[in-house]
């Protein structure tokens, strides 16, 4: 059985008056339920309207498809997200808004996922928000994904409400010799010089868009268009803790050391990932990242106090 | 003072695990833990430890083992054999607990039928959990003992310094899973990246596990998947565990307990939690072919699973007499005397 639910927006037709609830079969749209803008008022759906108009291709409007588990509970919807439920075997849901790498998706994500959190549904174990989706871990012996599809459905129609807070930090990096072995290669690549890459990659304020790969391994971005390069070709099998890199849209920070293949244009003192903290990531999805070029001199410096436990770089709680 | 076992021989790779580090995976974190929690929980209830006590996950070979306590009770669940060296030489099977005393040397050898099994230690190992778990994550140097799989001259540490007074417990009737049971999954989540074509080829084929396997993920050997338009990558997303990848080779992989978080490749299919422990113990050469089930029948698979497994728990009790293999204690209490050959 596939299962899926999706919002679409609302067939130009009937914009700004009638939303429909209702499930695609065969091509064809089944209504459930249509809600008027007017009366403010769900009905259901007419019999005679049980066939409603041909569907193919990405449907327009503001129709609720629901394919295979039944008709969730009416609620009018006004949102403009397109959000598919996939299922991950039987201890995880996925909740897709779209495909691609988008603040605009992440945000949707992180908004869900701020509401997971905040209620606490029964038999969640954890969420794992992705550049594009939620990913929600349940224990299959507490709780079930039909019942969990209904309660997030719900969670989704909210408009805002959940207070989402999260942290900027100023991060040191130094830029210079050996701790930036590709930033020539990477000047070379992009017609700049080595300053001109630093002032471009400082220039900024990233997105934290997910941590994965690595513990606290954190993909943020999106890079300044002159700086996206594709990956290396031959990805390194050693890359050393703190090394700051590049690759497509996106800029990141390898916690430890690892195998990589993004170009190494800096490296920052500090930890990103300690087990011992309370929380161990120093990032958290949704924070915002901005890097601060320091010299040889002062990166020993924080490397020291670091190591001896007295430095956490600059930061600032931000209410979004 | 603590007990402890001391690794003589560590084995192929035996790490500490437990049911996995839960909560940590929006940072980055695997779960890690036993890739057959159902042999875990089995061994830790034949020494009466509670179901998510950290044991030691045997891989392929096991290790030898030396008691560094004034007794310790163990059992090992899920295959294996543990032999007893030195003057008391013995062979203790797996599913019933043995008490063993200081000095005792025990190996635990290459296992036959599974690839992996566990060691379960009355009071269980006195480690500090590391992000609310004892799993070990070796990749990530997290967890565990001191974040590794064991090596020769290792102090494992044990909660109790002596074994409890009570009787030794053993499972009469231990599962026996086949290893070419077909292996239940859900499609999806981007099933809609393979061709059709693919998606029921998946579904017919037999693959064979490969001798890439490892706690991370299981290459698998088979009839190649092709993606729609040559799309090898979809962007990143989350993974679970049980979750079939396949990259741009057409060659599935099962990815298990040790798995990142997130990934690039689209996934086919994920295994239903019920058969993650029977992924688990196959081993390489092994055949694999995979049946699609839906989501309810998924969950209503592993709550049937939990009920048996329940069931099972209840079954074990107090070896029966005639099987006593404890002959040290025997000896001290003056109730046997002369050459005894413990025959199991």
């Amino acid at each position: 059985m596939n299962r899926s639910l999706r919002f679409v927006r609302e067939p130009a037709a009937v914009r700004n008056s009638l939303v429909y609830l209702s499930t695609v079969r065969r091509g064809r749209m089944i209504l459930f339920r249509s809600y008027s803008h007017a009366t403010k008022e769900w009905q259901l759906g007419d019999r005679s309207l049980q066939t409603g108009p041909a569907v193919s291709g990405p449907q327009r409007g503001c129709a609720l498809t629901f394919n295979g588990l039944g008709c969730p509970a009416a609620r009018p919807w006004s949102g403009t997200v397109s959000v598919r439920f996939l299922p991950s075997g039987d201890t995880a849901l996925v909740i897709e808004f779209g495909n691609r790498v988008s603040r605009k998706l992440n945000a949707s994500v992180l908004r869900l996922d701020a509401a997971l959190r905040e209620h606490n549904l029964p038999g969640v174990i954890e969420t794992v928000p992705t550049f594009r989706s939620l990913c929600v871990h349940y224990d299959p012996l507490k709780t079930e994904a039909s019942q969990l599809i209904r309660a997030i459905e719900s969670l989704l129609g909210r408009d805002g409400g959940v207070r989402r807070e999260a942290t900027l930090w100023r991060v040191p990096v130094c830029y210079e010799g050996e701790l930036a072995p590709d930033l020539t290669y990477v000047a070379e690549r992009t017609g700049l010089d080595p300053p001109g890459v630093i002032a471009l990659h400082c220039a900024r304020r990233y997105h934290v868009y997910m941590l994965g790969f690595l513990p606290g391994f954190p993909y943020m971005g999106d890079l300044p268009a002159k700086l996206r390069l594709a990956r290396r070709t031959d990805p390194r099998v050693k890359v050393p803790a703190g090394s700051v890199a590049i690759a497509t849209s996106l800029t990141g920070i390898y916690p430890v050391e690892s195998p990589g293949g993004w170009h190494l244009i800096g490296t920052t003192p500090i930890r990103l990932f300690d087990p011992t903290r309370p929380s161990p990531s120093l990032f958290e999805p949704g924070d915002q990242v901005i890097f601060q070029p320091v010299n040889r001199n002062d990166f020993e410096g924080l490397r020291s106090a670091v190591a001896g436990g007295n430095y956490q770089p600059p930061h600032e709680k931000l209410v979004l | 003072m603590n007990g402890a076992l001391e690794v003589i021989s560590p084995g192929l790779h035996t790490s500490v695990q437990d049911l996995g580090r839960l909560g940590w995976q929006r940072m980055g974190v695997p779960v890690s833990g036993a890739l057959d929690t159902e042999s875990l929980r089995l061994a830790n209830a034949l020494v009466g430890n509670s179901p998510e006590t950290a044991a030691l996950e045997i891989f392929h070979h096991g290790p030898t083992l030396a008691v560094k306590a004034e007794s310790i009770r163990v059992a090992l669940a899920g295959g294996g054999l543990i032999e007893v060296l030195g003057d008391y030489r013995r062979t203790i099977p797996a599913w019933r607990s043995v008490r063993l005393h200081r000095d005792d040397v025990f190996e635990v050898g290459a296992l036959q039928g599974t690839a992996c099994c566990y060691l379960a230690v009355e009071g269980g190992l006195a480690i500090s959990p590391c992000l609310g778990s004892r799993s070990t994550y070796a990749r990530g140097s997290l967890g565990g003992f001191v974040g590794r799989a064991l090596r020769e001259g290792d102090l494992v540490p044990l909660v109790l310094a002596e074994a409890g007074g009570r009787a030794d417990l053993e499972l009469p009737r231990p599962p026996s899973p086949r290893r070419d049971q077909a292996i239940r999954v859900v499609l999806g989540p981007q099933e809609d990246r393979f061709t059709a074509k693919s998606v029921a080829a998946f579904l017919a084929a037999e693959y064979t596990v490969s001798t890439s396997a490892d706690r991370m993920g299981m290459r698998l050997e088979g009839p190649s998947l092709k993606h729609k338009g040559k799309r090898y990558d979809i962007v990143s997303d989350a993974i679970v565990t049980g979750a079939i990848q396949v990259p741009g080779n057409g060659q599935p992989i099962v990815l298990l307990a040790d798995h990142q978080t997130t990934g690039g490749y689209p996934k086919i299919a994920t295994v239903i939690s019920a058969d993650l422990p029977a992924v688990g113990r196959r081993l390489p050469g092994d055949t694999i072919r995979f049946v699609a089930v839906d989501v309810d029948q998924a969950e209503q698979t592993r709550r049937a699973q939990e009920t048996v497994l329940h069931d099972l728990f209840r079954t074990i009790k107090a070896v029966s007499a005639g099987k006593e293999v404890d002959l040290r204690s025997l000896y001290r209490l003056n109730l046997i005397s002369g050459v005894v050959s413990a025959q199991e």
